[in-house]
């Protein structure tokens, strides 16, 4: 006999426990629960420890700037998500957290599923969030040394490294991304709107 | 009994004597033992592989897979470096032995390739951080331009003197080694003053400029991609 829950069920049992989850659905993609940060772990404990949900796989944690993408209502939030999966029940389950462009903080689960250390890092090395209680919060793909974090929609690229200039002698491009440096842009013609995409 | 009067093969003195200099000597030797750094960080060193198999066996040409720098004579850069792999590499280099030789393996480690334009982290050449005597294009190159790669670099090793440094063709290896203090007795040929402007000193303790890009390097198969 299953014991997998389906969404609603799944949403129903987080709800009362933390009212303020919001469940969020879409017509094209995998529902899911929309946490506030300071939440975030007793959730995550919740949804680990309670016999009928028993998520104890953390499939993937990754995040997105959505800053330029095409969100209604428009947002500059980071977000980052959480893809849980239960081994136990055979269920999943999407969360996710919105952190404040300039005051990225959410807290760390790295103590609920081990396997968060190394994703949260890697979040942070590239989105900039910071997680708080993480044992060991430092970059794990771009040298410890790098300056930004290069997923962030408004991230400059560097004009060298190390020493090492960025471009060869001679090469540019028009359309590339602005580096440090760079005169402003001129202002461009307005693009065509295009379609609101129903998001996060 | 031996008839001393049918000649043999191997008999006759004048066969049994080469007369050359040191340095063809050593040169020959190099050029026939050019042991490579197993070494590779992308899908070239897929082909790199292909090329040290079997099919190719590039062992008939005396080159044997080594797997530590400091019994390395070259350095087959095959694959994308990144800025944060490129001390790396360097540091690689560095404990390579003189004469050492680096093979530039590919797009990416040419000029970045694919990532030239829009990653922040690949480093556009390889060039920039070690001098490259030989460029191969490709993405990735097959194992034959690899082997066309080789033989062009054994012709500069044929010609490399390590007695006889002045007799050396300038365009041996590009001119960007020369700031590294790779190859003493070139000291001058080139110097702070062709050092690209804004390039920085290298912050690992390298006093001398980086002088990037510089000089003529060998091309095989129409240059760099």
């Amino acid at each position: 006999m299953s014991t997998a829950l389906a969404f609603a069920a799944i949403a129903e049992q987080v709800k009362s426990a933390h009212p303020s989850v919001e469940a969020r659905e879409s017509d094209n993609r995998q529902p899911w629960l929309l946490v506030p940060a300071a939440d975030l772990p007793a959730v995550a404990r919740l949804l680990r420890d309670a016999p009928a949900l028993r998520f104890d796989s953390l499939a993937d944690l990754t995040g997105w700037d959505l800053a330029k993408f095409p969100a209604t209502p428009p947002s500059t939030d980071i977000a980052v998500a959480y893809y849980l999966h239960s081994l136990a029940h055979r269920h999943h389950l999407t969360l996710k957290v919105m952190a404040p462009r300039d005051a990225a903080q959410v807290p760390s689960v790295s103590g609920v599923w081990a396997v968060a250390n190394y994703f949260e890092r890697e979040v942070y090395d590239l989105l900039g969030v910071a997680f708080t209680g993480h044992p060991n919060l430092k970059r794990i793909m771009c040298p410890d040394d790098w300056i930004g974090h290069p997923l962030r929609k408004d991230y400059v690229y560097p004009q060298a490294y190390n020493g090492i200039a960025h471009l060869r002698d001679g090469q540019h491009f028009e359309d590339a991304p602005p580096r440090v440096g760079d005169p402003p842009p001129a202002p461009a013609a307005a693009a065509p709107a295009k379609p609101p995409v129903k998001s996060a | 009994m031996v008839d001393p009067g049918i000649a043999r093969p191997g008999n006759d003195p004048d066969e049994q004597v080469l007369v050359t200099t040191v340095d063809e000597f050593l040169a020959w030797g190099k050029e026939n033992s050019l042991f490579y750094l197993l070494f590779a960080t992308a899908c070239c060193g897929i082909e790199l592989m292909q090329t040290g198999g079997p099919r190719y066996d590039v062992d008939r040409l005396g080159m044997i897979p080594r797997a530590t720098p400091r019994q390395a004579d070259l350095m087959i850069v095959a694959g994308t470096i990144t800025h944060k792999m490129a001390s790396r590499v360097r540091t690689l280099w560095e404990q390579m032995t003189e004469p050492r030789w680096v093979v530039s393996m590919g797009s990416c480690a040419n000029s970045g390739g694919p990532f030239s334009k829009w990653s922040y982290s690949v480093l556009n050449g390889v060039d920039k951080y070690i001098p490259v005597d030989v460029y191969i294009p490709g993405c990735p190159p097959r194992p034959e331009a690899l082997i066309d790669g080789v033989m062009a670099l054994r012709e500069r090793v044929r010609k490399y003197r390590t007695l006889g440094m002045r007799d050396r063709d300038p365009h041996v290896v590009q001119g960007g080694d020369c700031a590294f203090g790779s190859h003493p007795g070139r000291d001058g040929a080139c110097g702070p003053s062709s050092a690209a402007p804004g390039a920085l000193a290298m912050s690992r303790g390298d006093e001398s400029p980086r002088t990037p890009q510089s000089g003529k390097p060998a091309q095989v198969n129409g240059g760099p991609a």
